[in-house]
């Protein structure tokens, strides 16, 4: 593998500190759609680049890909934009990909993976441009008691969050479990830090809901999602939920 | 460093003057109602409302869209707003060419929101820019002067210091000291909660924080050195005036600044305030701690904290904090607006990003920018809304020939109305509700029938009584009274069983006379239920046993939830027979003589040498003679030397002997020191004939029963029933200290009905008939039930018409429930007395229930008259009704005590509601979902927070809107106009609740049959409504 496809395959998926391209890119697009067709395309380049130039991934990239994963994570704690948190978790999610091949992943399920951690963030991305409609920012903090203000959007926002996050019984979760699984024996400590990653996902989406959902509202009222939209986010969170089964091996 | 006496004063005194404004706060066990504003009230209700907004932070008013919503439910009148419009009107100057009326009535009654806020960014040339389409004019540069003055002004004066540093930095230092200061408070302070007690609470706040905060690990390794701030000096004083001095504040602000603190956590500090003067108050006296430990401890803590966060090169004093906004005064806005969460959401990472950047010129241009963003923005909203409201008001095109001038003067003039609006709206709805109330009362007495009623009854004055006198009028021939639920004796209570005084009275009183309840049943033995209870709950209490008492017992909890939350009903009445139940009691009312004092101190000794002796030597109780006893009683009160009986029959020496004597002395308390003290209390045990005669006869006077007494007088006590409700208190009687009413009612019926006291009332003109009984009775205002008490003590000819009043009684029980419950829960619009009965019940049982009443919620009237002004209407559970005749009053002092006791009571039970509902979260206490019992005496939201002080959303809002209407208490009173005049000149602290338009006022003058109402500073004058007139209104109304 060349030096150029390395990179390549570090821009896209992301290690440090290549992934500040997709970051900065990310935070630039303003569109949803935009937004989403990124999430989507990106990863799967450097899947792509993988795919044509097969590597094996020593213990120093592994390293390299778990650091890079915990600082964007870590990154994440402390942002309140949920545009630009959206970015750091896929960046940090998509650096775990490399464990997942130093375990030994098939390639065929590498693609499935990227979907179980993009697809949740398309579906935040969508949810946050509801919120961003009506406040003009996404800002945690800023913006704040919308459980109060708009019920239905606050239910999904939540549970689409939570999705993103690695929540059982979501696709990412699983994605997570089984990486955890697939390296604990031969890379303990890969193991936990992948745990640890995890963890910090979990506790700057919680604080992101803390500050986002309750807290004065706000004076000028704004709408709600009209039913008919809740129940698209719905059937989009359900499909999410089959997928994380289908990917448990649950329901085949 | 030690300070002089002088200077230690003066920060007392700096405290003490601190502290006025915040409120008491009484322990939740006797909840008191009370006006959070209640240190404020020497201002007017408008300005003290303000000032409570500044302090606390509190709205004072309801938001416009709820007064829009009254506005259309015709509880506001549309004549009564447009008159307070005209009023304010008359007050400014006219905007030429605009009928401003119209303008303003249509602002206030078809815009949900105000449309001027605070901000002002955007100028009348700016706006009318934008109404004459033009572009806004675009912003060259930022004043830097002017708004470092503006700057200067909002973000230092009297503002603690780390509020600023939060604000300008995001340091979170205000938080994370308000918890650290709560932990403390809870550790010092706590009643018995916790199974592991703070050392050295006896030394007093401060010092036992101070030893323990000293060793305190976790501030140390976070870096917080409070060592040297407390070796500074060991008084709260000195500590005080060094912190002080560190954070660069000039002496002459120490007083505000000390207020702003304080205010923070203004429960715990309302706390600490009302305990420190309590000198009755067991924990207080024991544990004693004040306001001034309390800023020592807040300041000392806050200290540390800004000079942890001032390590990071952020500017941690009064003077640096003044002289970073001097030289950076952009920043500094662009800090506060991004910090305080007042910016522009679609600017808040921009902002966030160029601060952390750090760039001088990068953020000036930011600034710049966002002051252009932000005035377009508000010119043009501001611009949307008058153009809109020119547009309802039909004047369209006025706006765009507008010149700027005038349209300065029409914008400043909206900006005036939208500060004021609360109190014309308020106003407005008290007029309505003040019409209302004329046209249903009756203002010529009813022609006497001179016919003795069945029964007669003496209600508390609380609001709810008024439905169920209402139904019992209505089933027979009843005739009620409302007094104050104490029956005007004041007595502190020893309860059976129970080691502790309960002042059973309004707390502006301080009882003289103790009364206790005494069994008359023999002595039982716990039975075994109540005693595995108390094992499970020192269980629970203990730090290690609860982990394995889950595991062990947590399926028997699960078995009694089951039942309390599926079956409330029944398996209440199953499980209530398993405790023990209370024995039947009377009470010690009547003075003792010395004699009988000396011979009760001399049987408690004996009863507790006996004991002694049996626990000191294990001897059979059937072994211990009395001569023995008499002799150890002697030895101990030192009237001999020898215990020759004692040795000889417990086979002991001299020495043992002489220890076991001086045992009985210490340890036992048999000595003439304790005996005298003994002698004392005792002495206040009663009352003597005297007092019994003057309480009886200023009651019946008071509320003009002095003749034509009935067979059963029922004096009627209440109560409230429910379960896990840490404010059952406050659905108690206030008047009895937030406690039951049942025992004044018993003491006030035994003095009535002793022929002593009966004999003396003769003399006065009172001739109370043989065949009259004063009859105890609890009235249980969540169930509505009311039960008579002391049946046993009916004379023999009266049991046989007891039946015909129990059933009186329970129909007007049964009627008041179908009228109430409905607002309550919903079971249907018209239900069965039954069915609301047993709803009713339901509640009272239902420890999942989170209202199970209303309580005197909706409150707004106090009427002091006859009955037959309301006799004929429904007040609907919203009157306090004090019984008065003005004609058995020719000295006034029965008006002026009303006026004193009950009518204050009522208006601070007025103001508590008021508050709670205007602005639940700052003056109430937020939902009762998330309360956790603080202490023993007080509830916090979630597991830390302030004490939450005023009433639950479940007691005032419904569905999250205000169910409570919150108004002013309307007083009315039933006399001559001059008389009353008389009465309010010698009250001052009514007439100054009125001319500082805390209460309103109505006078009926039944003598010319004019109606005084006051309002605007000045009495006015009006008919007495006729008839015609209100059959008019009720027309006007209807359509």
């Amino acid at each position: 593998m060349t030096a150029m496809s390395w990179i390549i395959a570090g821009l896209f998926l992301p290690l440090f500190p290549l992934g500040m391209v997709f970051n900065v890119l990310f935070q630039r697009v303003r569109n949803a759609w935009l937004r989403s067709i990124l999430l989507l395309v990106w990863p799967f380049v450097g899947l792509g680049v993988l795919q044509l130039m097969p590597v094996n991934v020593s213990a120093e990239i592994t390293a390299w890909a778990l650091f890079s994963a915990a600082l964007y994570g870590f990154r994440a704690v402390v942002v309140r934009d949920i545009g630009v948190w959206i970015g750091f978790l896929a960046t940090s999610s998509w650096s775990l990909i490399w464990i997942a091949l130093a375990g030994g992943i098939n390639p065929d399920q590498m693609a499935m993976q990227v979907l179980a951690f993009s697809l949740p963030l398309v579906l935040l991305v969508l949810v946050t441009a509801e919120l961003q409609q009506r406040y003009e920012s996404a800002y945690a903090g800023i913006v704040s008691g919308i459980a109060q203000g708009q019920p239905r959007l606050s239910a999904i926002f939540v549970i689409s969050l939570l999705a993103a996050i690695g929540s059982p019984v979501f696709p990412s979760f699983f994605v997570m479990l089984s990486s955890i699984t697939n390296i604990i024996i031969v890379l303990p400590a890969a193991a936990f830090g992948v745990a640890v990653v995890w963890l910090l996902w979990s506790w700057s989406g919680m604080q992101l809901l803390q500050e986002l959902l309750v807290g004065p509202a706000s004076a000028i009222k704004h709408s709600d999602i009209t039913p008919s939209v809740t129940t698209t986010y719905t059937l989009s969170l359900v499909a999410l939920l089959v997928g994380g089964l289908y990917l448990s091996g649950t329901i085949l | 460093m030690s300070l002089e006496i002088g200077l230690k004063a003066q920060i007392r005194s700096m405290v003490f003057v601190a502290g006025e404004p915040i409120p008491n706060f009484w322990p939740m066990r006797a909840f008191i109602h009370h006006n959070p504003l209640h240190g404020l009230e020497k201002l007017s209700f408008e300005d003290a409302v303000a000032e409570g907004q500044r302090l606390f932070h509190g709205n004072g008013y309801l938001p416009r869209s709820m007064y829009q919503r009254y506005y259309r439910e015709d509880k506001i009148a549309s004549v009564a707003l447009s008159d307070g419009i005209k009023n304010f009107l008359s007050q400014h100057r006219p905007v030429e060419g605009i009928d401003l009326h119209t303008w303003l009535m249509k602002l206030l009654t078809e815009f949900e929101a105000p449309i001027f806020t605070q901000d002002n960014s955007a100028t009348a040339a700016d706006i009318g820019a934008v109404l004459r389409r033009e572009t806004v004019s675009a912003t060259q540069y930022i004043d830097q002067e002017a708004l470092a003055d503006r700057l200067c002004n909002t973000l230092l004066n009297e503002r603690p210091v780390y509020e600023t540093m939060d604000l300008l930095f995001g340091t979170g230092i205000g938080e994370e000291l308000d918890e650290l200061v709560i932990k403390s408070c809870l550790d010092f302070f706590d009643e018995g909660q916790s199974v592991w007690q703070m050392p050295e609470r006896e030394q007093g706040f401060f010092t036992a924080w101070r030893e323990v905060a000293q060793r305190n690990a976790r501030l140390f390794l976070r870096g917080r050195q409070i060592r040297d701030t407390l070796a500074v000096d060991s008084d709260p004083e000195g500590v005080i005036v060094h912190v002080m001095e560190c954070l660069e504040i000039r002496q002459s602000d120490w007083m505000q600044y000390f207020r702003h603190e304080l205010s923070r956590l203004h429960g715990w500090a309302g706390f600490i305030r009302w305990r420190s003067n309590a000198r009755h108050y067991h924990h207080g006296r024991h544990f004693p701690g004040d306001l001034v430990d309390f800023l020592a401890i807040r300041l000392t803590l806050a200290l540390a904290l800004i000079r942890e966060r001032g390590q990071d090169g952020i500017p941690h004093n009064a003077g640096q904090l003044g002289e970073f906004i001097r030289q950076h005064p952009t920043e500094a806005w662009l800090r506060q607006e991004f910090y305080d969460r007042t910016i522009l959401p679609a600017w808040a990472q921009r902002v966030e990003k160029t601060l952390l950047a750090g760039d001088c010129d990068r953020i000036e241009q930011t600034g710049l920018m966002y002051l252009q963003e932000k005035k377009s923005r508000e010119a043009t909203t501001r611009a949307n809304s008058l153009q809109e409201l020119a547009e309802r008001s039909n004047a369209r095109q006025i706006l765009e020939d507008m010149s700027d001038k005038v349209l300065s003067q029409l914008i400043r003039l909206i900006q005036e109305l939208e500060r004021r609006e609360g109190m014309i709206w308020l106003e407005a709805m008290e007029a309505t509700a003040m019409k209302q109330l004329l046209q249903g009362i009756r203002t010529s007495a009813p022609a006497a029938n001179g016919k003795r009623p069945f029964a007669q009854a003496l209600f508390c004055i609380d609001t709810r009584s008024e439905r169920l006198r209402r139904h019992l009028e209505s089933v027979g021939d009843y005739q009620t009274f409302g007094i104050a639920g104490f029956f005007g004796v004041p007595v502190s209570f020893m309860e059976l069983g129970k080691g502790n005084e309960t002042h059973l009275c309004p707390v502006l009183l301080t009882p003289k006379n103790l009364v206790m309840e005494m069994s008359v049943n023999n002595v039982q033995d716990t039975v075994a239920l109540s005693a595995m209870e108390k094992v499970v709950h020192e269980l629970k209490e203990s730090v290690l046993t609860p982990f394995v008492t889950v595991e062990a017992i947590g399926l028997l909890f699960g078995f009694d939830m089951v039942g309390k939350t599926l079956a409330p009903r029944a398996y209440n009445r199953w499980r209530s027979r398993l405790h023990q139940h209370k024995p039947h009691t009377h009470l010690l009312i009547d003075k003792l003589s010395r004699d009988q004092a000396d011979s009760i101190v001399r049987a408690v000794q004996r009863a507790v040498i006996a004991k002694a002796v049996e626990h000191e030597f294990e001897v059979a109780p059937e072994h211990i003679k009395d001569g023995l006893i008499r002799e150890l009683r002697e030895a101990a009160m030192g009237h001999i030397s020898s215990v020759p009986l004692l040795q000889e029959q417990l086979k002991l020496d001299a020495d043992p002997a002489r220890a076991f004597i001086e045992r009985l002395r210490t340890v036992y308390r048999i000595n003439p020191a304790n005996a005298r003290m003994q002698m004392e209390r005792l002495g206040r045990i009663g009352f003597s004939l005297d007092e019994q005669v003057v309480f009886v006869s200023q009651a019946l006077h008071a509320i003009g029963l002095t003749d034509n007494f009935s067979r059963f007088i029922l004096v009627v006590g209440h109560g409230s029933q429910s379960e896990n409700n840490p404010y059952e208190s406050a659905l108690d009687c206030g008047a009895c200290g937030g406690n039951l009413g049942l025992y004044n009612a018993r003491i006030f019926a035994h003095m009535a009905n002793k022929p002593a006291v009966r004999q003396r009332l003769l003399e006065q003109g009172i001739a109370i008939p043989d065949d009259a009984w004063f009859v105890p009775a609890m009235h249980n205002t969540t169930t509505d039930e009311v039960a008579m008490h002391d049946l046993d003590l009916l004379p023999s000819s009266h049991p046989v018409y007891l039946d015909r009043l129990q059933s009186g009684l329970l129909s007007a029980c049964r009627l008041c429930t179908q009228e109430r419950i409905p607002s309550l829960d919903f079971i249907s619009d018209t239900p069965s007395p039954v069915d609301a009965n047993k709803q009713a019940l339901r509640n009272a049982m239902d420890w999942s229930q989170v209202r199970p009443e209303w309580g005197l919620s909706r409150n707004v009237y106090f009427i002091i008259g006859r009955r037959f002004l309301t006799e004929t209407h429904s007040l609907d559970g919203r009157a306090f009704l004090h019984s008065y005749d003005y004609r058995v009053d020719k000295k006034l002092r029965l008006l002026e005590n009303i006026l004193t006791g009950p009518l204050v009571v009522g208006q601070w039970i007025n103001m508590e509601h008021y508050f709670s509902t205007v602005d639940n979260e700052h003056y109430g206490s937020g939902s009762k979902v998330y309360h956790n019992v603080a202490g023993r005496f007080g509830v916090m939201t979630g597991n830390l927070s302030d004490l939450r002080t005023g009433l639950p959303a479940q007691t005032v809002l419904a569905g999250g809107l205000p169910y409570h209407e919150p108004m002013r208490l309307i007083t009315v009173i039933e006399a001559p106009f001059a008389q009353v005049m008389t009465a309010l000149d010698r009250v001052a602290v009514v007439r100054r609740l009125l001319h500082n338009g805390w209460i309103r006022m109505l006078v009926i003058d039944p003598v010319t049959n004019t109606i005084h109402t006051y309002s605007g500073g000045e009495w006015h004058e009006q008919p007495a409504a006729s008839t015609a007139d209100k059959v008019n209104y009720e027309e006007e109304i209807a359509s």
